[in-house]
């Protein structure tokens, strides 16, 4: 056997490049490369990626939508809670001076912000102004009205309903208090539907990930099981899974972004359409509160999109793939 | 470059297609590995290029012990093989340049240096006219010519071939030995199977002969004697 002579030009080698070292392409240009491959896969396939796409466009809005309707809401109850306040009406025979000490009392409780007192003579006044009966009412011997003192809440003190109550409560304890009333109960409905929303979001966004995954995890693998021969081809001559991973992984995110952007569209329009009604809906409960801006939750639908794409293609081409064996 | 120790291999449910194998190939070594069809030459150059597990024994390929292998670095040891395969595996849906060039690709070459190499293995097969066609437009001794081109185009250190010349006429089968033997003297070791009797007389190569997965004969080769 003749001596190997390693100073000899590997025959294949053209000439010029006289190492077996030769230049290399950067990553960033493979990375460049893989990524015009699978948009151009992505536009041959022009009717499948829109189809795709829409899905997960709509599914995406699902809990966006929830999400915005919650924000709404809250937006327009904190509005409306401005107005927040308990109503204490002394028993009758309170004087003045009995008036100003419950006013002192209250004042030291959590949550009172401010009162205002109700003199009974000028609610009698008031009362029998809008009512038009001056005279039949000047004509009672005594003032059937009691000291009312109205409360306003502290906006700084949490929830303000749950404040309400729980100051209503404690004044309810007052000596000279007869009764006490919480204006706007229904805010607190209101409250607790918001927090149910909240909640929904959470549980349907959930639920919208891991269909989201699903779907798209499965049209990855049709993705890899229809260029399988390619796979199998590329691992005989040496690709790694890594290498013939990245592709189907590109493929993914660009769908996942493409679906979240219009996701973030549809939001933008529907919360355009709703915007006048909800605040004609918000002037009826007296809130001047428009829709808050949802410019974070539009832009945080694309990479939202652009991530789930990513992890459904991540998990099912290396599954595929690991299955395409030489 | 490729030592096998007592290399056995039975595949599930068959009968053993290698049995106790011991075979060493150095450096600028040119082997032919003949036999009978069903003798266990695809299963050789299968396990040295890691698509299969020896059953037992020791293989050591480019210094690398195959057993020892992850399948994480599977991947640039093929890398480092050039492989014909007995049924070409080229890729019907992109042309003959591109299947000469993936190799290149995978191994992350500069694309103008990628081209210069893909139509000089090309000229080297005389399918550089072709380098625009589908494999499927090609003749079946074409297709092999792709093959080869696409084996030897990242110049390997170690050329594998399986058939190489089986849909050849003479002559082609000639120059495709001629390429190899190129290879040979700049140090690439090759292992060849083939059943072209003719072919291995007439090169005088060091030849294997198998039998039922056993090395019934290791001729060496007359031509480096001296
Ligand atoms: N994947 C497989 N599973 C089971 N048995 C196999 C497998 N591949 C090959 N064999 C068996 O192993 C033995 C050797 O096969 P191999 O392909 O190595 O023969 P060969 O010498 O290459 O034959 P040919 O000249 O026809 O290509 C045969 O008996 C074959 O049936
Ligand atoms: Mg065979």
């Amino acid at each position: 056997m003749s001596p190997a002579q390693p100073e000899r030009r590997h025959p294949n080698q053209p000439t010029g490049s006289a190492s077996r070292k030769a230049k290399r392409v950067s990553p960033l240009a493979v990375h460049w490369r893989e990524a015009t491959r699978a948009a151009q896969r992505l536009w041959r396939a022009r009717a499948g990626t829109a189809a795709t796409v829409l899905l997960i466009g709509i599914a995406l809005l699902l809990p966006a939508l929830v999400v915005s309707l919650q924000r709404a809401l809250q937006a327009g109850l904190q509005g409306v809670e401005a107005q927040a306040s308990v109503s204490v009406y002394l028993t009758l025979e309170s004087s003045n001076d009995d008036a100003i000490q419950v006013s002192e009392q209250i004042l030291t409780l959590d949550g009172a912000e401010s009162i205002e007192r109700i003199d009974p003579d000028a609610a009698l006044a008031a009362l029998a102004a809008s009512l038009g009966l001056a005279d039949s009412l000047a004509a009672l011997s005594s003032n059937p009205l009691p000291t009312t003192l109205l409360v306003s809440i502290d906006a700084d003190a949490g929830a303000l309903s749950e404040t309400a109550t729980a100051l209503a409560a404690s004044i309810r304890g007052l000596d000279g208090v007869d009764s006490v009333a919480v204006e706007g109960a229904w805010l607190q409905r209101l409250e607790a539907l918001s927090s149910l929303l909240a909640r929904a979001a959470r549980l349907l966004g959930l639920l919208v990930g891991v269909g989201l995954l699903t779907a798209l995890g499965n049209t990855i693998r049709l993705a890899v099981e229809e260029r399988r021969d390619e796979i199998r081809v590329s691992k005989l001559i040496g690709a790694s899974d890594a290498y013939v991973a990245r592709p189907f992984l590109y493929t993914g995110t660009f769908l996942g972004l493409a679906g979240g952007l219009l996701a973030a569209l549809l939001l933008l329009i529907v919360v355009a359409v709703l915007t006048s009604t909800a605040q004609t809906l918000f002037g009826l409960y007296g809130s001047s509160a428009t829709l808050p801006p949802l410019a974070t939750l539009g832009l945080a639908l694309t990479p939202l999109g652009g991530a789930l794409g990513w992890t459904a293609a991540y998990v099912a081409s290396h599954r595929a793939i690991r299955r395409c064996e030489p | 470059m490729i030592t096998l120790d007592r290399v056995s291999k039975r595949y599930s449910g068959g009968q053993d297609a290698l049995a106790n194998l011991s075979v060493s190939l150095g450096r600028g070594e040119f082997a032919f590995v003949t036999g009978h069809s069903g003798a266990g030459k695809s299963t050789l150059l299968r396990l040295v290029l890691g698509l299969e597990k020896a059953s037992g024994g020791r293989l050591v390929v480019n210094g690398r012990e195959l057993g020892a292998l992850s399948a994480r670095d599977l991947p640039a040891h093929r890398r480092e093989i050039g492989t014909v395969f007995q049924d070409h595996q080229l890729l019907n849906d992109r042309s003959v340049f591109d299947n000469v060039a993936l190799p290149l690709e995978i191994s992350g070459l500069d694309p103008r240096e990628s081209q210069r190499r893909v139509r000089a293995a090309l000229d080297k097969v005389g399918l550089l006219a072709k380098e625009k066609a589908n494999p499927m437009a090609l003749s079946g001794g074409e297709q092999q010519r792709v093959g080869i081109a696409r084996a030897v185009v990242n110049t390997p250190r170690i050329i594998l071939a399986d058939e190489p010349t089986g849909n050849l006429d003479p002559e082609l089968s000639a120059e495709i030995m001629a390429l190899f033997a190129q290879f040979r003297s700049v140090g690439v070791c090759l292992l060849v199977a083939s059943h072209d009797r003719t072919l291995i007389d007439e090169l005088g190569y060091r030849t294997l002969t198998l039998e039922q997965g056993r090395l019934v004969d290791d001729s060496s080769s007359r031509r480096d004697k001296p």
